[in-house]
């Protein structure tokens, strides 16, 4: 068995340590990934306004959602998330031209790099809506599927200096995804059912991955 | 290719023309991939220029399908520059929301990397964003382009600027054809356009008459780059498929 050691960490930290790798005139790409529930986004968030705009900026992999057109063309509409319902090799397009986007002879807003933004209130992924200037130090990503290992998902993680694993206490990751679905309209019941069930064989995919990190942490 | 030379013509009613394409595109699929019999198994990439409301997507969707017809389901597919707009999220931080549709509103070195990415072929299925009309936003990851594919038709407004980015995009092209239609009959169109997605008639001459028309005259600047100018005999006024597309939404919501 690979050893997994959890690292506990205060959120201060956590920014600490990302803030080493905002360092002006590079450019270093910080990915964070967890099973469902986890906090990568909520985390992901916190560190990018911790660090400002002038250090750092968010993109989000769920951007890559293939839009439902598509989903339904291939009859996976109702495994909206799983790995297989994303645009992986155009994340890991994004990924490869934001990592050489200083390097790229382009001037101005020319070089500018544009990423997708999905609209939860749509369901949609919508395309050219971030954007991620040169000059900006350290680019935060987050998702489900940063560190599997099959289709174009390696090519994006080849793109990102350090994966961070976020392992909480399973309970409290557990209560989260629970309060989400009942965010979202479901019942505490369904809510439960869900968070037991798809979500569960969701989140043992994605722990399978957590030792290909280069960190596991779990927030004090 | 050769930007040097004078365009070549291409011109009579849509069967014609659509036939010609065909012809043109089996020829380049031939010269492109010498080492393949019939250029069985090459691709080519060409480009179809316009002014707005020219009808280059109706155009090219109709020549897909005719050679998809001729060819197989994964023959030929369209890939519409309009997937590549700026969503109103990012033209409102970059303050260009007023500019919406003018060259600098387009995602161009997006536009470049997917194009270079349908060149080297070297993945599964790429993804390309499709415009919404009904959302007035870029929906990423909306056109599948398999492996197999062997015709992707680039259809946009500004395939032949001279701006660098664009420019690196056209040299991957194998060709760049301008559709050409009268002035007063894309107006006409342009109108209509803007009326059926919510304008009254003034807004919509206004601005088929201002911005619309400045950027089509910098769009017909260009049209002496293309290897061939297409005009169509019968405009296809009547097949319009965003018409078709949007009548059909119009009839599902009331009902």
């Amino acid at each position: 068995m690979i050893d997994l050691t959890v690292q506990e960490l205060s959120l201060e930290e956590l920014f600490d340590r990302a803030r080493a790798l905002a360092v002006p005139g590079e450019r270093h790409i910080l990915g964070f990934t967890g099973a469902p529930g986890a906090g990568k986004s909520t985390v992901a968030e916190q560190v990018v306004d911790a660090l400002g705009p002038d250090l750092a900026a968010l993109v989000p992999m769920d951007g890559f959602h293939l839009a439902n057109e598509v989903l339904l063309a291939l009859g996976r509409r109702d495994r909206k998330g799983a790995h297989d319902t994303f645009d992986a090799a155009g994340y890991a397009s994004l990924m490869t031209r934001i990592r050489g986007q200083q390097q790229s002879n382009l001037a101005g807003d020319d070089a500018i790099v544009y990423a997708p933004r999905f609209r939860r209130e749509i369901e949609e992924p919508i395309g050219s809506s971030i954007p991620v200037h040169p000059d900006t130090p350290l680019i935060v990503t987050e998702g489900n599927y940063l560190l599997l290992e099959s289709g174009a998902w390696p090519q994006a993680r080849a793109a990102i200096d350090q994966v961070w694993f976020l392992a909480p206490v399973e309970a409290v990751r557990h209560e989260r995804l629970v309060k989400r679905h009942e965010a979202y309209g479901k019942s505490h019941e369904e809510a439960e059912l869900w968070a037991l069930g798809s979500d569960q064989r969701n989140a043992e995919v994605i722990e399978a991955t957590a030792s290909r990190a280069e960190a596991i942490l779990r927030l004090l | 290719m050769n930007d040097d030379a004078h365009p070549e013509v291409l011109r009579g009613d849509e069967q014609r023309v659509l036939d010609g394409a065909q012809t043109r595109i089996l020829g380049l699929l031939v010269r492109n991939f010498p080492g393949a019999a019939n250029g069985v198994g090459g691709r080519v990439l060409v480009g179809l220029a316009g002014a707005p409301a020219a009808g280059k997507s109706t155009l090219a969707t109709r020549l897909v399908e005719h050679l998809r017809s001729n060819h197989g389901p994964s023959f030929a597919t369209v890939v519409p520059l309009d997937g590549f707009h700026l969503a109103r999220e990012a033209l409102e931080q970059r303050g260009l929301a007023a500019r919406r549709g003018a060259i600098e509103t387009f995602d161009a070195a997006g536009f470049a990397d997917l194009i270079t990415r349908l060149r080297r072929r070297d993945e599964n299925t790429v993804f390309a964003p499709a415009y919404s009309r009904d959302l007035h936003d870029p929906v990423a990851a909306s056109i599948p382009v398999s492996p197999e594919t062997q015709v992707v038709i680039v259809e946009g407004n500004y395939l032949l600027s001279p701006e660098s980015l664009w420019s690196r995009s056209r040299q991957l092209l194998d060709e760049v054809w301008y559709l050409e239609l009268d002035a007063a009959t894309r107006l006409r169109r342009l109108v209509e356009r803007h009326q059926r997605f919510g304008m009254n008639r003034d807004e919509a001459l206004a601005k088929s008459t201002g911005v619309d028309a400045r950027n089509g005259e910098d769009i017909e600047r260009h049209h002496e780059r293309a290897q061939l100018i297409i005009e169509l005999s019968d405009a296809p006024a009547k097949r319009d498929p965003t018409e078709t597309r949007d009548s059909a939404e119009t009839t599902e919501k009331t009902a």
